[in-house]
């Protein structure tokens, strides 16, 4: 009986002789058991060929696995692409306010305290004159009135707004005048604006609030640069600044018959440092019709 | 679009190395007959074709890169299964379309069965459905461990014979086994074989 079994594999394989072909097959005929276990042996084949033939599909492209795999499937070339993209970012993000605030970084005792980073510069959208001798009566004369007034604005000198955010040399954080003098001087009025906002930083320190009263004169925040103005013509230091700047907050608001009170005082003194201004406002104005 | 652009040319300088495997595969007649020959650079080809489509298609499953790895080896060892048992004959089309084809048919059954569906009448999924894949992952896992149940001496003889395709008389004439004759070795192989299927039987390996 075990003889016809373990003959099975040289039967499946078509190595049985023929003298042992024919009684093998004879006896698949009669018996079932044998038939099954044919059976099973050629599944078992079947299977060991599929063993084979992946393992050599396996050791085929198993060497060039680490590369075949196409890169935009791997998770790391997405790791890599965003390092990549947030490097050149932050570059990016880094070096474009130092460009522009590099002077100011240069002359900037080195310390360890908190900065405000630069600021982007406000853009403040001010009515233009497109010739400055040519102001006539338009529909909107309030616009030619600020942009008057703009042009005969009196401004803190670069020097003077360095100055104040300069004022200390030792490493201790800086002062809310000092931070606002930075970013005045970057042209960001509203920060600066910002920062001094409360009246008690300024009640003391009249830089402070001279700072504050051009900041937003900038902003075409009139009505408290007039008052920051007028607070200050008591001032030693910038009274005749801020008489100045003061006409021309009157001008900018509309009230014309206040500003040439103003002005007419102005040109009284002949002492008057604004003197010369003033007479070519007065001759602007006198030009106004508004 | 950029991102896919920059994707193609590293996969481009990555894969030049499987690009030269394709070098003798010019047409798609070559390929085929290099993978009825099994030769190793023809599979690197097919496979060099293959896995960009196949990782695209298994992440569309949301498959892991080590289940689409196997899956081209799967895909991969049909084909030449098929090829060898002159189920796939050669009629002018690419080698690598016909194993994109069953990649397609396996991820979607997996899906089925993932999702306990019974729809395989829903799509024309041809024959590779149907019939048992010997080659695939777990079938060849179960197969491996069967085999490491029989003695050293028995996976030896059928390793040399089934495994490595060695013919009786080199193995005989390299001393790779105990044996001194060809009928020595067969009779011995025969009854290992026997112990083999009788180890699958218990395992419940054949739906006979």
């Amino acid at each position: 009986m075990d003889q016809f079994y373990e003959k099975i594999e040289a039967y499946l394989l078509g190595e049985l002789p023929e003298n042992e072909l024919k009684g093998f097959e004879n006896k698949l005929s009669t018996d079932p058991a044998l038939v099954k276990s044919v059976a099973q042996h050629q599944a078992m084949m079947q299977r060991l060929e599929g063993l084979r033939v992946r393992n050599k599909v396996k050791s085929a492209i198993q060497p060039l696995r680490a590369t075949a795999v196409p890169i935009y499937a791997n998770r790391n070339f997405w790791a890599l692409a965003a390092s990549l993209i947030l490097l050149v970012g932050a570059i990016w993000f880094f070096n474009l306010p130092i460009e522009k605030t590099s002077n100011w970084v240069n002359d900037q005792p080195q310390t360890d305290t908190i900065q405000v980073p630069p600021p982007v510069p406000t853009e403040i959208i001010t009515p233009k004159l497109k010739d400055s001798q040519a102001i006539e009566p338009s529909e909107n004369p309030k616009q030619n009135l600020i942009a008057l007034a703009r042009e005969f604005h009196d401004q803190p000198s670069q020097s003077f707004v360095r100055d104040a955010g300069n004022q200390q040399v030792d490493p201790t954080p800086k002062t809310p005048l000092q931070l606002a003098a930075e970013a005045f001087d970057q042209k960001n009025y509203r920060l600066s604006a910002e920062i001094l906002k409360a009246d008690d930083q300024v009640h003391q320190d009249e830089t402070a609030r001279f700072l504050r009263a051009n900041a937003r004169f900038e902003l075409s925040q009139f009505i408290g640069a007039a008052h920051d103005f007028e607070v200050l013509q008591t001032s030693f230091q910038f009274r005749y600044e801020a008489r100045w700047n003061y006409l021309l907050c009157q001008i900018a608001l509309g009230k014309i018959d206040a500003a040439k009170i103003l002005l007419a005082k102005m040109l009284a003194e002949e002492d008057f440092p604004f003197r010369v201004k003033a007479l070519a406002l007065n001759e602007r104005f006198a030009a106004f019709k508004h | 679009m950029l991102q896919h652009g920059m994707a193609r040319t590293l996969n481009l300088f990555l894969n030049r190395k499987n690009n030269a495997a394709c070098a003798p595969y010019a047409d798609h007649g070559a390929l085929f007959a290099g993978l009825e020959r099994e030769a190793t650079d023809a599979i690197q080809c097919l496979s060099a074709r293959v896995s960009g489509l196949i990782f695209k298609l298994g992440k569309t499953y949301r498959l892991t890169d080590d289940d689409i790895e196997e899956l081209i080896c799967d895909c991969i060892t049909i084909c030449v299964q098929k090829i060898r048992a002159g189920k796939y004959t050669f009629q002018g089309f690419s080698p690598a379309s016909y194993v994109i084809e069953i990649a397609k048919n396996r991820v979607r059954n997996f899906q089925r069965s993932a999702l306990r569906y019974d729809t395989t009448e829903l799509e024309n999924i041809g024959d590779q459905a149907e019939e048992p894949n010997f080659g695939g992952l777990a079938e060849t896992e179960l197969l491996e461990k069967l085999l490491s149940k029989l003695e050293v001496n028995c996976q030896n003889l059928i390793r040399l014979k089934y495994l490595e395709e060695r013919r009786d008389k080199d193995v005989i004439e390299a001393k790779l086994t105990q044996y001194t004759t060809i009928d020595a070795l067969k009779n011995h192989r025969s009854k290992c074989m026997k112990k083999l299927v009788e180890i699958g039987a218990a395992a419940s390996l054949y739906n006979l």
